[in-house]
């Protein structure tokens, strides 16, 4: 569905992605895993085309994703309806003047009629459990309902891939459960990025792990990833410290 | 050094602001403007933009003066200076380190690293509003949906700002600020 080739990435002069290269068949649960500032958001954002390689290439079904493929009208419409992003931050993904209009934005961008609009959205509010929000103005909402109303927002449209960028940021424990399950049930491809350890065996089967020095340094199969403490400790994301009663020293993830 | 270039842009700045024969601005403009392209690029990022931006919000402000008097001379004299001052400055901080030219005053070099860093933060957030609005526009998003947008970016900054200085206005007072 996707491939990577040789992927640079840089910004104001700092390299952000280093040769990164790999593929992801369609239905895939791939977990992107690295520490804060290994550069996963800027990769989701790529694979998003919200920024472009600098070097090396991307390919979504075939075809080759750079700025120039955007001037097409019909890519750019099969492109922004079936790659989904989910950002980091779901406040920077609201901007309308009531939950019913959130998720209403795209589908009324499509030319959806107003009564099949209404079915959707009230569907997903349902399962998202924000139908008693619907007359509110998004901005009320606490963060976690802000980040249930932001992926809301994106599955109304029933996307191909879904991105989604540290999902359980702001979700309580019970929350992240449901969000774990709902994931599964999704038919879609998911690229789900986190540097919460225990989290990413039950957000995929593959993993991908982004490292200090920004290049690629695994894609495999997480039970053996997580099992590896020497590629865990390479990726940084285990720490080391002294029992504070015995002395001797201790290492464990996050 | 830090403090000599600081005295001679305070000065020039003055001289500038006091400027008013156009032939005098005009040939300030270009020896500032050879200057800058002289200096390295890398310094001048988003030079143009910033040099656009300037000269239009000079026009607004200075244009409807002069359609009323009917003498474009007073635009013409406001944006040189604007545009000399703008040069200036950006000759200035490219050249001087603020941060150790601020350094004999704690307050304001603490003044100076929060107004950077709050900079720097908030527009990154921006970035990820316009990618948020480009990533979620199947189609060109309607006049009603940016206002919407525009609506809502000015909140968020507005409520963040607002959030943000009381919690710097009670770190700095844990650090030993209390001048209020």
């Amino acid at each position: 569905m996707i491939e990577l080739r040789e992927v640079y990435y840089s910004y104001d002069h700092n390299i952000t992605l280093k040769n990164i290269s790999f593929k992801v068949r369609e239905g895939e649960k791939v977990v992107l895993l690295g520490i804060n500032g290994s550069g996963k958001s800027t990769l989701l954002k790529l694979l998003n085309a919200l920024i472009f390689p600098t070097e090396g290439a991307y390919y979504y079904k075939g075809e080759r994703v750079e700025e120039k493929s955007f001037k097409n009208k019909d890519f750019r419409r099969t492109f922004r309806r079936e790659v989904a992003l989910l950002f980091q931050n779901p406040e920077v993904m609201l901007f309308n003047p009531t939950v019913y209009d959130e998720m209403a934005f795209s589908l009324r961008q499509l030319g959806f009629r107003e009564e099949e609009t209404r079915e959707k959205v009230e569907y997903w509010a349902d399962k998202f459990g924000l139908s008693p929000l619907l007359k509110s103005p998004p901005f009320e909402l606490s963060l976690g309902q802000k980040q249930r109303l932001a992926l809301a927002c994106l599955l109304v449209l029933s996307p191909k891939l879904l991105l989604l960028d540290e999902p359980t940021a702001h979700l309580d424990p019970k929350s992240t459960g449901w969000l774990v399950d709902l994931l599964w049930e999704l038919p879609c491809t998911i690229i789900t990025s986190t540097h919460n350890l225990s989290l990413a065996e039950e957000l995929g089967d593959r993993l991908l792990v982004l490292g200090q020095d920004h290049t690629l340094i695994y894609d495999g199969r997480i039970e053996d990833f997580l099992r590896d403490e020497e590629k865990l400790l390479k990726a940084g994301l285990l720490h080391r410290h002294r029992y504070r009663d015995k002395g001797g020293y201790h290492t464990h993830g996050f | 050094m830090n403090k000599a270039l600081f005295g001679l842009y305070l000065f020039f700045t003055v001289y500038v602001s006091s400027l008013r024969e156009l032939n005098l601005l005009l040939l300030l403009f270009f020896v500032l403007f050879s200057v800058l392209f002289a200096l390295k690029r890398r310094r001048l990022k988003g030079f143009f933009k910033g040099f656009l931006y300037t000269a239009l919000f000079s026009l607004m402000l200075s244009l409807p003066y002069s359609l009323w008097s009917s003498s474009f001379d007073y635009s013409i004299m406001m944006l040189l200076r604007v545009l000399n001052l703008y040069m200036l400055t950006l000759m200035f901080i490219s050249t001087v380190n603020l941060y150790s030219l601020l350094s004999f005053s704690k307050t304001l070099s603490f003044l100076l690293v929060i107004s950077v860093s709050f900079t720097l933060a908030y527009r990154r957030v921006f970035e990820n509003f316009q990618q948020a609005l480009r990533s979620r526009s199947i189609e060109k998003p309607k006049r009603q949906e940016l206002l919407n947008f525009l609506r809502r970016i000015m909140g968020y900054f507005f409520e963040r700002a607002l959030r943000d200085g009381q919690e710097v206005t009670m770190a700095m007072k844990s650090r030993g600020f209390d001048h209020d």
